[in-house]
């Protein structure tokens, strides 16, 4: 990596990209891989589904940067591809299950990579929360992002983000074990 | 009394104001409904937040990151840009003579000169200066690439470039000047420099506001200082001739700016502006850029920025 990358702004490498120096999208992708990673993965659940996601929103990435006109941060605008490609799975994941074809073995512990019993518990929890609940979840719990870029993010009000956080950190809890929820049995009890 | 729903999530979080706060705690008291709502959230938030990071496995991105490479070309005119790029910088890492890098430049213009882009070398001056800390610490404050300090940044180089090709050709810009212009840290009363290939229009652009309004340049104080400058550093050793030059600060650093025009070879009509940034102290190249005219088609971007 050139020395001068690590000092420059993102704004710094988008202008840079659309001059032709891939080392400077090189450095776009490293900064800002993990979070899109872990975004992707909360969201999915499944390594591999987090790592289809994380390609295609830097290949997304790729083809409209040069394009990009920092009316938003290049983080936001990032994170607001990765939850439209993590909606994009979710969206095939669903179909393939109405056409009756195999459906994937879900949230099974072993496919989590979990570091613990906790965390395997959390992360299939998340899974039976709805969408539109979990992704606020993930951007605001996990990803500790403030409300007004999740906001950006969503294409939605401030308030609209709150109210869901509430209403789904509370269905969350429910589907944790070891509360009065059953574990598995989503009862689906969230409304915007 | 109703439910203070609204403020439930700040209220987990901590961040509800003092007198809110008092509110929603008189409300749980006699709300069991509310009260185990906030004790299941705060569990959620501590569940959530105890998620590990994980580490992306290795080669996920790695695909994306050849087609960058791919993309931007191998035997692209900007490819052997960043080659050069690089082994530019090496020459001054390690002290080459002025004659090999000029050398090596005048090889950059052969390769490189084909493309519609501008394309800028800088000499990496916060890199290789002996004040990494101290720069770094300016590179966290600085607002970005736009800054109006006073000093050129590399952008700003090569939409002075931009604008300089465009006064020469009556065309449009090329992206990279628009998206100086594009950016949202540009101060409102800047002039406009607009990308027929970003948003369709063609704006014309004002070198000589563009340079004055915003940057404090001075006119040269010693002319033959600086064409001895330009000489050693083989800056007409394509048979360019110069244009126009000024003394501005760039990226720190008092220098000359010089506006050379020169052709494919010499004695060819000229059809490329390169603009050369030179320390007035030692004549080091601290960056360059040059711009193609009459500009090639710009390369065709999108009108507008698309929504993911």
């Amino acid at each position: 990596m050139l020395a001068d990358a690590l000092q420059a702004t993102d704004q710094d490498l988008v202008l840079l990209f659309a001059q032709g120096d891939s080392a400077a999208f090189e450095e776009v992708v490293r900064r800002h891989e993990q979070r899109i990673y872990n975004l992707s993965l909360r969201m999915l659940g499944r390594p591999e589904d987090a790592r289809d996601a994380t390609q295609e929103t830097f290949l997304a990435a790729l083809r409209k940067l040069p394009s990009f006109r920092g009316d938003s941060s290049l983080g936001t605008w990032l994170h607001r591809v990765a939850v439209n490609a993590c909606y994009d799975i979710l969206r095939r994941r669903k179909r393939r299950a109405e056409e009756g074809l195999p459906e994937d073995p879900g949230a099974a512990p072993g496919d989590l990579a979990e570091s613990s019993a906790e965390a395997v518990d959390v992360q299939r929890a998340l899974a039976q929360v709805p969408e539109e609940f979990r992704a606020v979840l993930v951007l605001h719990d996990v990803q500790d992002l403030p409300y007004d870029e999740i906001a950006e993010i969503l294409g939605v009000p401030v308030g609209t983000v709150k109210s869901r956080v509430h209403r789904g950190r509370v269905g969350l809890a429910r589907l944790l074990p070891g509360t009065d929820g059953s574990p598995g049995a989503s009862d689906g009890k969230m409304e915007a | 009394m109703t439910h203070p729903n609204d403020l439930l999530a700040d209220y987990i979080d901590g961040t509800l104001p003092a007198a809110e706060r008092t509110r929603v705690d008189a409300h749980i008291v006699s709300c069991a409904l509310c009260a185990t709502e906030v004790a299941d959230a705060a569990q959620a938030l501590s569940a959530l937040s105890s998620l590990p990071r994980v580490e992306v496995p290795v080669g996920v991105t790695s695909s994306v990151i050849r087609e960058a490479r791919e993309s931007r070309g191998a035997g692209s005119p900007t490819s052997t840009m960043a080659h050069s790029k690089m082994r530019f910088r090496m020459g001054r890492v390690y002290g080459l003579a002025a004659a090999s890098v000029a050398a090596l430049l005048a090889l950059v213009f052969v390769l490189g000169g084909h493309g519609s882009q501008v394309q800028v070398m800088s000499g990496g001056s916060r890199a290789e200066m002996a004040l990494p800390a101290a720069d770094m610490n300016k590179a966290d404050n600085e607002p970005g690439p736009l800054d109006l300090d006073g000093d050129y940044s590399a952008s700003e180089l090569s939409a002075l470039a931009a604008a300089e090709a465009q006064q020469r050709s009556g065309v449009s810009v090329s992206a990279s000047a628009g998206q100086v212009a594009g950016s949202s840290d540009f101060a409102p009363t800047a002039p406009t420099v607009d990308a027929g290939g970003l948003s369709g229009s063609s704006a014309p652009v004002s070198k000589q506001s563009m340079r004055q309004s915003r940057r404090q340049t001075s006119p040269v104080a010693d002319p033959g200082k600086l064409d001895q400058c330009l000489q050693s550093i083989g800056a007409y050793a394509n048979g360019g001739s110069s244009a126009d030059s000024f003394e501005a600060v760039y990226d720190g650093i008092p220098a000359y700016f010089a506006v050379i025009l020169e052709g494919p070879a010499p004695g060819q009509p000229a059809d490329m502006v390169v603009v050369w940034v030179v320390s007035r102290s030692n004549c080091d190249v601290v960056a360059f850029t040059q711009q193609r005219y009459p500009l090639a088609t710009p390369s065709p971007l999108p009108t507008t920025f698309l929504e993911p």
